[in-house]
């Protein structure tokens, strides 16, 4: 392993142990902005000269008739009222209305903000209890969806449109044609309202031998199938990460992309609370065998191989067993040195946790849940952090009815298949089996939005509405039911599922109605309520969520015997294990379609536009590559996938990591995304997608060969960089004040604020008088790093929130790409052995900002009410500012990121300026949410209540870290953060006085 | 040589647009400013007879103008409050009742020209109930009063402050057809801001800020 020379970067003064030296990416510098840029190329372009040339005569005639008839008369605008004024409806404001989430199986409670019956935001509903007003990156862009231009608008055979009407009698001809011979299946994924269960159910009543394969590529389905094992009921615990004080992870991204992550991050951060009456910090242990979101916030991290981890999850449910004195019912695992070690500290923290420990499984293998199982059991999980008595309805999956279903298709004993929210072509590892099995099947509906990879190889796609088009319900823990209430009328003649399904019963009923019949007959009853239904289902709809009793499942007693365990085999020498996981953008690849999501940087690798296969440093040494070389992963079965190289720190040496969920043919509209310009590239593959499809290989032991290709990634890691790069940095005194880090004993202790102290404060002098008196409010915000998992929902957030455009791949390898708030990741340690820190990087509106002392047309100002504010209409684009902007939070419109389609169009938001070609622009800190509760205050005549503004990153938070409020209020949450031990500013020894405040991460661990 | 050919163009183009704008300049000071834009509505709506000869109150039509950022041009469904039975005019109707009188008949259904075009939108026939064979259209109105994209005006403090109608939209109760009066420049908007905080508005203090921010976001 080569020697890391960290470029400089910042210091942590834990208070304890040595300086904390940070760095963005492995030493030497990757191939990852070194891609070639600009010149060389743009020479060419310009000495190309027929063509360039006559097209900018043309644009100059152009521009300059255009800027003579702009004068000529006023634009005359329609203004078009409704004919039928809507009761409770005032044009110009927004209105706010419950739902629920489509996205996935955790089905989080959200809020629609609807203008003029248009919805353009999602929030996070904060009467949910699970999600608890968070909500994750996926379902803030699902919104993009809804006005997605290429969502299929009616019915298609084999390509061509039809009418509902046509379709409905050939499918039910269809189907009556299966009945007489059978073998009618139905597929869908695992995101199912109760409703939807019924119906899909009702459907299959109607068939002989007719089957319903749920399947769930992500959890497979080995929680379900070990809770059959041990407990006598295919269920799964609901996990309540609050009770715990030890969590053992294996391989679970609880905080990324594992069953519920919105859910499980709050409950996280209810379990590390720092401040309040009630204060403790639980203590995570992580073991797996890439970087994971998960795993850079744990407190203690091992990097193993696949089949280490499950051998180390043995081994500690051995120790526990033997410190129950019960026996594993397994044979006894033998672990190396250091694993054993680390085996019986984690089996020695858990066991003295009893009670409020619990080991947590990602694996989708039933014998590793098992014994996980076996594990919660002795340390008494059950029933403390794990809660069968409500169990979650999250998980769905059959793998085994999966491979069933996929062997009858082969075998053509299917005489109908319906898929519905299922995209197996791409997400299954025998994908291509699948589709080619298609045409065997004399019947295939596919009730999908878009044509995806199976919708194409589908006889006839019926297009589901979208989420916020249809009714529907989610009811993700057993009791907690919400509703999924529509907030526009479909766009095209789409058709909820729920209908679908129905009018293929032979019982054509409106989602509504089944909804609310449902509602009436199982739910309501369990309500034991004096009201009427009616006055239940509207207290449903306004509050979003009903919590109702259940009857608690019979589970049979701990059956020892259903815990089984064999190690696999070892990988051989020269092969590394392919780890195929879903990334906090993509999930399962349902919402590839989606430019947001594949804009959004990886939370770890922060490549954009691409999957990767990540490498450790050690190995990426050892085989000679260095990130965006191309390398060809080879299976012994015979697949391969070529793919670029990403050097990932802190992944296991023998493992390659790849993102699955790409490579899908949604993708394939983004070839000519971005600005048209001379030197544009696609930002898809050469595959005309974006990313592989990893699927095929999955799972198994590959070759690594160099194909001697690059491919330069987009990634944002070293774009915007705060500390002075290599060079400099090697040449200043000082390292710069950018992560903190103390750890939870001192913090606990009492003694976080030392080495604390505001950094250089009264050491400089100021350069301003301090003549701005804010006598009104003083906007501020505070963000704790020891919240914040780096789940990247406020990127998101912030784009949906302020018509932030998408700039493409191209462009984001210049540095140009827009979002207002990052996520800076910084590296910690030597090597592979590294912690990572996460920290949102926004404007921090300095009160003495460097930005406006140097814009010449005072485009950037400060306002009355301590907000640095960007005047788009002053601004000429001279770009001083950002320039000087020590936290490199400036973005530069380089292009008129027009929006080419009207209906996507439909999703910005109108309380924000869209900003054209040429202008600056940067976190306004939701300005316009603040006008808009500053107004309502006032006509009201009260202030404004704390919690009463929230600005939208803060909003979307699952782990609350951002807070953001008044200064100049003593009371508010954001002033007394303000005075918390761990609050510093980044770059404090700058003196720009930011109102933004950090407060240091904190690690459970003896030195930070 | 391409080079000159190109200046040489540009040159000629920037004069032929400074000449098609010079003509213009004269009834428009500044690009964007439209004060005195009258533009024909599809409806002949006199705001005189309305708000100057019958006295309805402005916010009886445009109703949001104290909850909202937009006052709101009134549904055809606020129109058909009154010209639910106001169909025409009192002379007209007078001269039907006439008519029908002296030929012995009943009354037929009167509605003139300009209200029949709402009952025509609204897909009403002439007994002013729904008629499936006339598709309800919406009223396209000419906007009249339009600010820059950029610009971010809110009529509910407006309203709330007290600052009358007319101070913004002038006496648009004796206007057949509404005419832009204010220019919706920012140095009109600005220069009232200031005058409001200095001198308060009908002898209340206000604090109109001129903050960038207070437009502009």
């Amino acid at each position: 392993m080569s020697p890391i020379t960290p470029g400089s970067t910042g210091t942590a003064d834990g208070g304890n142990g040595p300086r904390k030296v940070y760095w963005l990416a492995p030493h030497p510098h990757p191939n990852v902005t070194a891609a070639p840029l600009a010149t060389d190329t743009m020479r060419v372009q310009i000495a190309a000269p027929e063509t360039s040339r006559r097209d900018f005569l043309k644009l100059a005639g152009f521009s300059m008739a255009g800027a003579a008839a702009a004068c000529a008369r006023p634009p005359v605008q329609d203004a078009v009222p409704y004919l039928t004024q809507p009761a409770d409806m005032v044009p110009g404001r927004a209105y706010l209305q419950t739902s629920t989430c489509g996205v996935c199986q955790a089905g989080c409670g959200v809020l629609v903000r609807t203008r003029e019956g248009r919805p353009v935001k999602l929030e996070g509903n904060p009467n949910h209890p699970l999600s608890r007003g968070g909500l994750c990156a996926v379902g803030q862009a699902s919104t993009l969806g809804l006005y997605d231009a290429h969502r299929l608008t009616g019915p298609l055979k084999a390509g061509a449109p039809m009418e509902w009407a046509a379709a409905d009698e050939a499918i039910l001809a269809g189907l009556a044609a299966a009945r007489e011979k059978g073998g009618v299946r139905v597929l869908t994924g695992t995101a199912l309202g109760p409703t939807m269960q019924a119906a899909v159910t009702a459907f299959v009543a109607r068939f002989p031998d007719c089957k319903h394969v749920a399947w769930d590529v992500l959890h497979g389905s080995g929680v379900l199938d070990a809770h059959a094992r041990t407990h006598g009921l295919r269920i799964a615990p609901r996990v309540r990460l609050e009770r715990a004080e030890v969590i053992a992870s294996f391989d679970a991204d609880f905080l990324g992309t594992w069953v519920s992550p919105v859910e499980f991050a709050a409950a996280y951060r209810e379990g590390r609370s720092l401040a309040g009456d009630h204060t403790r910090f639980s203590y995570h242990a992580q073991v797996e065998s890439r970087m994971s979101l998960t795993g850079s916030r744990a407190d203690h991290r091992l990097r193993t191989t696949p089949h280490e981890t499950r051998a180390l999850l043995a081994g500690v449910a051995q120790r526990i067993g033997a410190n129950a004195g019960v026996a594993a019912p397994f044979a006894a695992v033998t672990l190396s040195g250091a694993l054993s070690k680390a085996a019986d500290d984690l089996a020695n923290r858990l066991w003295e946790a009893k009670g409020k420990g619990v080991v947590l499984c990602g694996l989708t293998d039933a014998d590793a849940q098992s014994v996980a199982n076996f594990a919660n059991h002795l340390l008494g999980a059950y029933g403390t952090v794990l809660d069968l008595a409500t169990p979650s309805r999250q998980l769905q999956g059959d793998d085994r009815a999966m491979a069933t279903l996929l062997a009858e298709l082969k075998d053509g004993k299917v005489g109908a298949l319906v898929i519905i929210g299922s995209n197996p072509v791409l997400q299954h590892a025998e994908g291509a089996v699948f589709g080619a099995a298609l045409a065997n099947v004399p019947l295939v509906v596919n009730v999908a939005q878009r044509l995806d990879d199976t919708a194409n190889l589908s006889q006839w796609v019926c297009p589901d509405a979208h989420a916020l088009e249809a009714w529907g319900d989610m009811e993700p823990v057993a009791g907690v039911l919400s509703v999924q209430q529509p907030a526009i009328a479909a766009l095209g003649k789409t058709r909820p599922a729920l209908e679908s399904l129905a009018a293929w019963s032979g019982e054509a009923k409106p989602a509504l109605d089944q909804v609310k019949a449902r509602w009436e007959a199982e739910v309501f009853p369990r309500m034991e309520s004096t009201g009427t239904f009616l006055e239940f289902w509207n207290g449903a709809l306004s509050t979003g969520v009903v919590e109702v009793p259940v009857d608690a499942p019979a589970v049979t007693p701990f059956e020892v015997a259903g815990v089984q365990f064999s190690q696999g085999a070892e990988l051989a020498d020269g092969q590394f294990a392919l780890v195929a996981h879903p990334t906090v953008q993509m999930l399962d690849g349902a919402h590839a379609y989606n430019a947001w999501l594949h804009e959004l940087p990886d939370p770890i690798s922060k490549v954009t536009w691409d999957n990767v296969a990540a490498l450790s440093v050690s190995a990426a040494a050892g085989l000679g590559l260095r990130s965006g070389d191309l390398v060809k992963l080879d299976s012994a079965d015979g697949r391969s996938v070529t793919l670029p190289v990403f050097v990932q720190p802190g992944q296991h040496e023998r493992t390659v990591a790849v993102g699955i969920g790409f490579g899908s043919i949604l993708s394939e509209r983004f070839a000519l995304l971005g600005p048209k310009w001379v030197n544009h590239q696609p930002s898809t593959g050469e595959n005309g997608r974006v990313g592989i499809n990893v699927m095929p290989l999955a799972g198994r032991a590959v070759t690594i060969t160099k194909t001697g290709g690059t491919r330069p990634l987009a990634a944002t890691q070293e774009h915007f960089r705060l500390d002075a790069g290599e060079t400099l940095g090697d040449a200043m005194d000082s390292l710069p004040t950018i992560i903190k880090e103390t750890t939870a004993a001192a913090v606990l202790g009492g003694h976080a604020a030392a080495g604390h102290e505001p950094a250089h404060s009264g050491a400089h002098k100021d350069l301003w008088p301090a003549d701005h008196p804010y006598t009104g409010h003083k906007w501020g915000m505070s963000i704790d790093l020891a919240s914040c998992t780096g789940c990247s929902a406020c990127v998101v957030a912030c784009q949906v929130e302020n018509n932030i455009p998408v700039v493409g791949r191209d462009e984001v390898q210049r540095s140009r790409e827009m979002h207002w708030i990052r996520l800076d990741r910084y590296y910690s340690g030597q090597g592979d052995d590294v912690d990572i820190a996460q920290q949102p990087m926004l404007c921090q509106h300095c009160e003495h900002a460097p930005c406006e002392t140097v814009c010449p047309v005072v485009a950037t100002v400060h306002n009355d009410e301590g907000l640095n504010v960007q005047v788009y209409n002053r601004c000429i684009g001279t770009r001083f500012c950002a320039n000087n902007c020590p936290y490199k939070v400036r973005r530069f419109n380089w292009f008129e990121y027009a929006h080419d389609s009207a209906i996507e169009n439909l999703a910005l938001s109108p309380d924000v300026t869209v900003r054209s070609r040429g202008v600056m622009e940067k976190c306004s800190m939701c300005v316009h949410r603040v006008q808009e509760a500053e107004l309502e205050a006032k006509d009201r005549g009260e202030p404004i209540p704390e919690g009463g503004l929230k600005t939208a990153c803060q909003q979307s938070c699952p782990s609350t870290a951002i807070v953001f409020g008044d200064l100049n209020d003593p009371k508010s949450a954001v002033s007394q953060l303000r005075t918390d031990g761990r609050a510093y500013h980044a770059l404090g020894e700058l003196n720009v006085k930011p109102a933004v405040t950090y407060l240091s991460l904190v690690r459970n661990r003896e030195e930070a | 040589m391409g080079g000159r050919v190109l200046t040489l163009l540009l040159g000629v183009g920037f004069l032929a647009s400074c000449v098609l704008w010079l003509p213009k300049a004269a009834s428009n000071p500044l690009p964007g400013q439209h004060t005195g834009f009258s533009p024909v509505q599809p409806i002949a709506y006199s705001h005189k007879l309305h708000a100057g000869e019958l006295g309805i109150g402005c916010t009886y039509c445009h109703w949001a103008a104290d909850k909202s950022r937009h006052a709101g041009i009134p549904a055809a469904s606020i129109c058909m409050n009154c010209h639910k039975s106001v169909t025409a005019t009192v002379a007209a109707r007078k001269a039907e009742t006439q008519a029908a009188e002296r030929e012995g008949r009943a009354l037929k259904p009167v509605a003139s020209a300009e209200i029949k075009k709402i009952y025509d939108h609204l897909g009403l026939g002439s007994d002013l109930e729904p008629d499936p064979a006339i598709q309800p259209q919406p009223i396209r109105w000419k906007r009249v009063y339009e600010v820059a994209d950029f610009v971010y005006f809110d009529h509910r403090p407006h309203v709330g402050a007290g600052v009358r109608c007319q101070h913004c939209h002038g006496a648009v109760e004796t206007m057949d057809r509404v005419k832009q009066v204010g220019s919706l420049s920012m140095g009109w908007c600005v220069s009232c801001h200031r005058e409001a905080t200095e001198h308060g508005i009908n002898g209340a203090a206000v604090n109109a800020r001129v903050e960038c921010t207070t437009c502009h976001r």
